[in-house]
């Protein structure tokens, strides 16, 4: 009895959230911050743009996407993040859990360069180190030549 | 041994084992904590009915949760803030809508002016303010807190009172906009400080948030809840002390290390899952750990600042740390100083009452000076 009902809420909830998720000040701030960063890289002849997105994460929180990249394809991976996040970890890794590129160090605005040997699925795992409020908003862009 | 010896130990053999029988609780009886669902209510039952009452619970968070998801899907795409200033502020009311427009700009003018003088603007955790007119007393609160799936909302479910009947005025002013701005609750500090910290989020859910249930850190109401009563004229009421956990009646005698552990209770746990519906009934100052401590942590956030306090809100440290660091001085001193603004220490320990004493020591004065006469008056042939 419990399942169905529950199922009802977080389908409810996720269609509300969706309702009440309009742009706020630091969701702004992160696309904005995204598109001036994804601006520069294409000055840089890193052209297509592969995709990007915006979510919000706690501390200490991580979220992992999937990729399908091309192998010998030069990439770049860019994260931005809003005004309360102090830092912003992203990593590149293979499905079995092999890193391609970590970047653990570089604050709040962490970039990613790597050329994967094989064409195939990949994980990027986007964490908020630190967070001054949460949610943090955080943004990443994929790059490609 | 005494012939009659061997009844009597006997019979305080058989009274033992009756009483054992009643209080040993039987397998697979409920605990009385770790349910999923927070409630603010604490005392002692049997395992029984404490199950009985975590399913109640359960069963009151779950339809709580329907009702919030429902009101809240009700907004449709475009959510209906409240004012430019309350961007982050939606109402909304279930009930009949000719009840509905009429309570409408009265609560919503209310909770405008309460979310300003909070100094709330646009905010990263956004409130949902659902008001049931239809059924309840008002003291009925149950709290969405959020979670991994909408990381940016926190819902509030609050039964109107009688003032929301067919044919009663709806309340305005100060008492209106006291009520609403306790109604925010644990989402008013969400809205204000951001989903808190892996440290302080289980230690709030641990003790059911009874420690940010009110968002008063502007100062502006006085005592509340079990306080009127504690502390009234009439003198101190024993029933209520003798219910609360010995750390908070130390605490409440002025004894800084019953302060301390009545405030770090929970701060402990290890427990993963956190609670993220909260609900309180009309009892729910009843077994406080703390008093009063549904204003506790509005009190350290007027007390030391608003900067201060989020980095003790959102501080990877435990909680005893963080809040030493963010009071500045031990916890058990500073709690025991807060305890003192609300009225005067319990008298602890076996110390008598001063007139008793006072009439005590007169009687053996005169005694002793009635003995003295008497013994001078004495005359030995």
């Amino acid at each position: 009895m419990k399942r169905p009902g529950v199922l009802v809420v977080i389908a409810s909830l996720a269609f509300a959230a969706a309702a009440l998720a309009q742009t706020n000040h630091w969701q702004r701030q992160v696309s904005d911050q995204l598109a001036r960063a994804t601006a520069a890289f294409r000055a840089q002849g890193l052209i297509h743009q592969e995709w990007t997105h915006t979510a919000a994460l706690n501390a200490e929180e991580s979220e992992a996407l999937t990729v399908t990249l091309q192998a010998g394809v030069a990439y770049s991976l860019l994260g931005v993040c809003d005004v309360d996040c102090e830092a912003l970890a992203l990593r590149v890794s293979t499905a079995t859990g092999n890193d391609l590129a970590v970047d653990q160090s570089s604050g709040a605005l962490p970039v990613l360069a790597f050329t994967p040997a094989v064409t195939a699925s990949y994980r990027v795992t986007v964490r908020m180190a630190a967070c001054r409020m949460n949610p943090c908003w955080y943004g990443v862009a994929l790059l490609r030549k | 041994m005494a012939p009659g010896l061997s009844r009597w130990l006997g019979a305080g053999l058989l009274a033992c084992a009756v009483i054992a029988a009643a209080f040993v609780p039987p397998r697979g009886g409920a605990r009385a904590r770790g349910s999923r669902v927070a409630s603010m209510e604490r005392s002692r039952r049997t395992p029984a009915r404490l199950r009985a009452q975590a399913l109640a619970a359960q069963w009151g968070a779950v339809s709580a949760e329907v009702r919030i998801a429902e009101a809240r899907a009700r907004l449709g795409p475009g959510p209906a803030p409240l004012g430019a200033d309350s961007s982050s502020l939606v109402l909304v009311i279930i009930g009949p809508d000719s009840l509905a427009r009429r309570v409408r700009p009265v609560v919503a003018s209310a909770l405008d002016t309460v979310w300003r003088r909070l100094g709330l603007r646009e905010t990263k955790v956004g409130v949902v303010f659902v008001l049931n007119v239809v059924a309840g007393t008002g003291g009925e609160r149950t709290y969405l807190l959020p979670d991994s799936s909408d990381r940016t909302t926190c819902s509030v479910l609050q039964s109107a009172g009688w003032w929301a009947r067919a044919g009663q005025r709806v309340p305005t002013g100060a008492n209106l906009e006291g009520w609403l701005q306790n109604s925010l609750g644990p989402c008013a500090f969400f809205a204000a400080y951001g989903t808190p910290g892996r440290p302080v989020r289980h230690w709030l859910g641990e003790r059911n948030f009874d420690v940010a249930l009110y968002p008063d850190w502007t100062g502006a109401a006085g005592p509340t809840g079990v306080l009127p009563f504690m502390y009234g004229r009439g003198g101190w009421w024993w029933d209520g002390v003798y219910r609360s956990p010995a750390a908070t009646v130390g605490c409440l005698g002025g004894r800084p290390p019953a302060c301390r552990a009545a405030v770090l209770r929970g701060a402990a746990s290890t427990d993963d899952s956190v609670s993220r519906v909260v609900t309180s009934n009309t009892r729910w100052w009843l077994g406080q750990s703390l008093i009063p401590a549904e204003r506790y942590l509005a009190d350290v956030a007027s007390d030391v600042g608003p900067e201060r306090f989020l980095r003790f809100w959102n501080s990877p440290l435990p909680v005893d740390t963080a809040l030493t660091l963010a009071l500045g001085k031990p916890i058990g001193e500073w709690t025991a100083r807060w305890e003192r603004r609300f009225g005067r220490p319990l008298p602890l320990g076996p110390a008598a009452p001063l007139g008793a004493a006072a009439l005590a020591l007169l009687v053996a004065a005169a005694a002793v000076s009635i003995a003295a006469v008497g013994a001078s008056r004495r005359q030995v042939r």
